[in-house]
């Protein structure tokens, strides 16, 4: 399979009791080669302002494991700060793996943005 | 006023059937060759009256010219044009009293004629001008050559083609008459101002006209053509070999882009070729007039210059100074600068004192360049030693034909005509550097080729090794059926299984995992891994320190990180199961119910999960990597859990799942394990 690239678009969303979340909007395939996307990209949050992340993967199309351990970094990371995270858009297969992996410890997997959003609150 | 008078000049000579027309005389009655006067072409050398300026009066053939400079166009023997090298070059009005003059001049000639009965006269334009000419008889435009505007404006010139043009009929209205007449021939000719700046000895007519009959001066206007053909060709075969040379660079761009100096080879082949096409173009068709050329010049001269002095830079891998890169922009732009005001471009604008500045700093640009490129190739001798020095002569070469045109004003010889074709410094340069890069990069080819075979070897080497790590036979272990099946994605792989029977208690510890990454990388992470698994199993046989073992080993080594199941089956068939973010096992053809844990390697306080159970006689466990459930279909459909869960449902060997994992679309490493507990 062609590997396509990582990009990461980056937005401000309000949750239902008006605070402001930053969504984090993976596209493309997550692979080793997206450390500097996906690391980059979140360590440009200002931990002060981005107190709530959502996690979103409906455009990802494939991860492997050095994905997934990039996203587990992120998330400890993300703990480690005191940041609360959302995911949403998994498929059934990576919701498993996702599981598996012991990324359930840092953020709860949910199937669509307004459920995410609501569990912010 | 001296006459000039017309003579029939051509011999044809035949061996066998020849036609007299000479009146027979007394000795015409013995045997002779006879040989036939006819067809003749004559030049017109002069003496030519001459004068600066401009007048429409000057065509009319009454006016008096007594008082204008007397100019003879006799060609000095051995003189040859410097640019087409064709014999017969005269120097123009700036070698003869007019040094700095542009613009205007008129040369003016009367000649008697006298065709033979039904032939024409015509004229061959001069087969080297600066730049322009109309040509009158007795006051009568002929002709032509650039593109006259009307009274004024100054004509679009052209790179000089052979012209022809008709004289009106000599003599009676019926053209039958041999009786003599006199014509008045004059040349109204322009020269552009950038003119002075390139061609030595610069102004008006360099070739001496030709006068004859019609079919004569056609068939020499037609040698005149060939031998423009002839004389540029090697242009034209330069442009070609450029131009396929760009597209052999760019083709390497697409085998390799991380080095960025394919890219500039194709950049500098592609200007050179184009500039050399513009060349071929204006010498040979009037689709370009000369300014394209000049402006051609002024931009790609210092654009290729600017490349190849990149291309070095980039060749040799020179990191400092880290602003070399820019200060080669910069002066590549002052070079076009200072081209552009030098040429006199701006001819009504600046003043001749200013362009020459601008020309003399063209000069100085030029200079540092060329000693930039010395000093790139030394630093590469330094670096690479045999590169550098074969790239040090074209170098060099190149540098000096920078300064060509400076060359020739200084009369320093610059263009050769082997075989009638031109070889000019320039173009002996360019193709030296071409063999130079051919030789260089084929160089480079025959190691990176040489280091293709090293790596493969130790590719190679790896792959042994692994096999030596990863168990080909399984340890017979009592009580129990042990199979596995393991299918990297590449020669080297990054699925790892251990099994190791206890030397005395009759349990046996399996450990299965996957790094992250494929190839070389992952494999020699496996071999780490192994290797920490045996170190722990030598203290103990318990999971959960042998996976807490590994992820010390593994924490802090950037990318290290891998999933692992760690088993420990006793005798009576308990067993203790730990798990770091690996596919929990299918005991009976259901995965059993695990809580995640992270992967090794990720943080060192990881907690694993644990869990214990007990193997009766004839159950199985099929232990799997990622790379099963991750196989991927053409269309990118995963092989997935659904369909995992739907095989195990029946009795299946590890080999039948390997199978059909890679049948579906292998992606990653493949690695079944099934145990089996029978009754010892």
């Amino acid at each position: 399979m062609q590997e396509q690239g990582t990009q990461v678009k980056m937005a401000e969303v309000k949750g239902s009791s008006g605070n402001p979340i930053t969504v984090l909007r993976f596209v493309g395939d997550i692979t080793s080669t997206s450390e500097a996307v996906v690391l980059g990209t979140y360590e440009g949050l200002s931990p002060e302002t981005s107190q709530r992340i959502l996690l979103d993967f409906s455009k990802v199309e494939y991860l492997n494991s050095s994905g997934i351990a990039l996203i587990i970094q992120l998330m400890y990371a993300a703990s480690k700060k005191g940041q609360a995270i959302q995911t949403f858009g998994l498929t059934p297969h990576f919701q498993k793996v996702f599981t598996m992996v012991g990324i359930t410890k840092y953020t709860k997997l949910h199937p669509d943005e307004a459920a995410a959003c609501a569990a912010f609150d | 006023m001296r006459r000039f008078r017309f003579s029939l000049l051509l011999l044809s000579l035949f061996a066998l059937h020849v036609f007299a027309q000479s009146k027979p005389t007394p000795s015409a009655t013995k045997p002779a060759v006879q040989v036939t006067l006819g067809q003749s072409i004559v030049a017109l050398n002069g003496p030519w009256k001459f004068h600066i300026g401009d007048n429409p009066a000057w065509a009319d053939p009454d006016f008096d010219d007594s008082q204008w400079e007397t100019v003879d166009l006799t060609p000095q023997a051995g003189s040859f044009d410097p640019y087409d090298g064709s014999s017969g070059y005269v120097p123009g009005w700036t070698a003869k009293g007019h040094p700095g003059y542009w613009g205007w001049a008129w040369y003016r000639i009367r000649v008697q004629t006298a065709a033979r009965p039904g032939e024409k006269l015509a004229l061959a334009g001069p087969s080297d001008v600066d730049d322009a000419y109309q040509v009158f008889a007795n006051g009568k435009l002929l002709g032509s050559f650039g593109k006259f505007r009307g009274q004024g404006l100054r004509p679009v010139v052209y790179e000089t083609e052979p012209m022809m043009f008709f004289l009106p009929q000599a003599g009676t209205s019926g053209g039958d008459s041999t009786e003599p007449t006199t014509q008045l021939l004059a040349f109204r000719v322009w020269m552009e101002p950038n003119t002075l700046t390139f061609v030595p000895d610069a102004g008006g007519i360099h070739f001496t006209p030709l006068l004859g009959e019609d079919s004569m001066v056609a068939a020499r206007n037609q040698l005149a053509w060939f031998e423009l053909v002839r004389a540029w060709a090697s242009v034209a075969i330069v442009a070609a070999l450029f131009f396929l040379l760009a597209v052999l660079a760019c083709s390497l761009v697409l085998f390799d882009r991380s080095d960025p100096v394919y890219l500039w080879l194709a950049a500098v082949f592609l200007l050179t070729a184009l500039y050399s096409a513009m060349l071929c173009l204006t010498a040979w068709t009037q689709l370009a007039e000369s300014a394209w050329n000049l402006t051609l010049a002024v931009f790609l001269n210092p654009l290729t210059l600017g490349g190849w002095v990149m291309v070095w830079w980039v060749w040799f891998r020179l990191r400092s100074p880290a602003w070399m890169p820019k200060a080669i922009a910069g002066l590549t732009l002052l070079y076009m600068l200072s081209e552009a005001l030098g040429e006199n471009f701006f001819v009504t604008a600046i003043s001749h004192p200013v362009s020459a500045t601008f020309h003399l700093a063209s000069l100085g640009i030029r200079l540092l360049f060329l000693l930039l490129l010395v000093l790139i190739v030394i630093r590469g001798i330094r670096q690479q030693g045999r590169e550098g020095w074969l790239a040090l002569p074209a170098v060099v070469l190149m540098g000096i034909s920078q300064f060509q045109n400076e060359l020739e004003i200084l009369r320093v010889r610059v263009v050769w005509f082997p075989f009638g074709t031109q070889a000019s410094l320039e173009l002996i340069a360019s193709v030296a550097l071409a063999a130079a890069i051919f030789v260089l990069l084929l160089r480079r080819l025959l190691l990176s080729l040489r280091q293709q075979r090293e790596m493969a070897l130790d590719v190679k080497q790896a792959q042994e090794v692994q096999q030596v790590l990863i168990p080909a036979e399984r340890p017979q272990v009592p009580g129990l059926t042990i199979e596995s099946e393991y299918r990297p994605a590449r020669e080297v792989g990054g699925d790892f299984f251990q099994i190791i029977p206890h030397a005395t208690d009759g349990s046996v510890l399996i450990v299965v995992g996957d790094v992250t990454g494929k190839g070389l990388q992952a494999g020699m992470l496996v071999a780490l891994i192994v290797g920490a698994i045996r170190t722990a199993a030598d203290t103990s046989f318990d999971p959960l320190y042998v996976l807490q073992t590994l992820n010390k080993r593994l924490c802090g080594r950037g990318h290290a990180h891998a999933t692992c199941l760690a088993l420990r089956i006793a005798a009576d068939g308990a067993v203790t199961l730990a798990n770091a973010g690996h596919l929990p096992p299918y005991l009976n053809g259901k995965e059993l119910a695990m809580e995640g844990a992270l992967p090794l390697g990720m943080i060192e306080q990881a907690e694993f999960s644990l869990m214990r159970f007990q193997l009766a006689p004839g159950d199985t466990l099929m232990l799997m990597s990622d790379g099963i459930a991750e196989a991927q279909d053409e269309q990118g459909q995963l092989f997935g859990f659904e369909r995992i869960h739907a095989m195990l449902r029946q009795p299946i060997t590890a080999a039948e799942v390997a199978t059909a994992a890679q049948n579906f679309g292998q992606q990653d490493d493949i690695l079944a394990l099934r145990v089996e507990r029978v009754t010892s």
